[in-house]
């Protein structure tokens, strides 16, 4: 890596570390990379809140969607039309 | 809510004895023990009660033919979810196939950081230890709305990749991403989430 391209990372804002940050959660980061968002972290509170928040709700939002079918969200139904629709074209279906 | 307990009551009733189809299917049973359970998986990754309603409409009709290969090994529900959810991966391939898929993202990053790329709005003191009410339907509610509200372009890929477990490479070739486009998108439906989740929930309770 060029010192131009590290001098870059080493003085990317806050915009540019988050994107590091949700990278990090995939595929890691390069040495450099991986420097610029710690040294970063350091002095800027924004950004370390940020990534402690994505962190936890990447596993708590796993969770949700594994879970049996979201029974959690149970304000919402189907329609009484589609309802009615699927009976009567699961009996059809049964017919054949 | 009165009426959702029942519901649930007898929904539990139903699938403990019957949850095996082998002993002759009653489609009138499937919509009243499954409808709403599966229409709720399927409008919290849609968004669109429309759709999700022909959804687990195909997601029945595909059940029904496939019915024989059942092989009583999984609930009868969490076969049932495994065929919606493929129903939903269909939907998306066909909807990032639209010319105007996921336009007006851009405005997400400009929204969270000023011109020099610094935060506009510093994040809310949360999410150390378990802070997130994972056990809370009410904080689920809030996170469904938001998530309702999410630029298309990016939910699709937060559903697929963060909610539904499936890998990178996958996620590309359905919604037919580059690996980069897939992590700047991600990146940007965590902001995004974050910080609707923030002003919603987090400094609101």
């Amino acid at each position: 890596m060029s010192l131009r391209n590290l001098w870059r990372l080493l003085n990317l804002p806050c915009d540019g570390i988050t994107e590091l940050m949700s990278r990090e959660m995939e595929e890691g980061l390069s040495g450099a990379e991986w420097w610029a968002v710690k040294t970063h972290a350091l002095y800027c509170r924004a950004c370390r809140r940020y990534r402690t928040q994505i962190v936890e709700l990447k596993a708590a939002v796993r969770r949700f969607g594994a879970e049996d079918v979201g029974d959690m969200v149970a304000e919402e139904g189907l329609g009484d039309g589609a309802r009615a629709r699927m009976t009567q074209s699961l009996r059809e279906g049964m017919r054949d | 809510m009165g009426g959702e307990a029942v519901t649930i009551g007898r929904m539990g009733g139903e699938t403990e004895g019957g949850s095996r189809v082998s002993a002759g299917v009653d489609p009138a049973v499937w919509v009243e023990a499954h409808g709403d359970a599966l229409f709720r998986f399927a409008m919290m990754r849609v968004r669109d009660r429309e759709v999700a309603e022909d959804l687990v409409q195909e997601c029945f009709v595909a059940a029904l033919g496939a019915k024989e290969r059942f092989a009583n090994r999984s609930s009868e529900r969490t076969w049932l979810v495994g065929i919606l959810k493929r129903k939903v991966v269909d939907h998306f391939r066909r909807k990032s196939r639209d010319p105007g898929w996921g336009e007006g993202m851009d405005a997400v990053e400009q929204g969270a950081f000023t011109e020099k790329g610094l935060w506009r709005e510093m994040p809310g003191k949360w999410g150390s230890g378990a802070e997130v009410p994972e056990g809370d339907p009410a904080f689920w509610r809030v996170f469904g709305e938001c998530l309702r509200a999410m630029p298309s372009g990016l939910a699709e890929v937060f559903v697929l990749y963060e909610m539904d477990g499936m890998s990178g490479q996958e996620v590309c070739e359905v919604l037919g991403l580059t690996p980069t486009n897939l992590w700047a998108r991600l990146h940007r439906s965590r902001l995004w989430l974050r910080q609707r989740l923030d002003a919603t929930w987090f400094r609101a309770s």
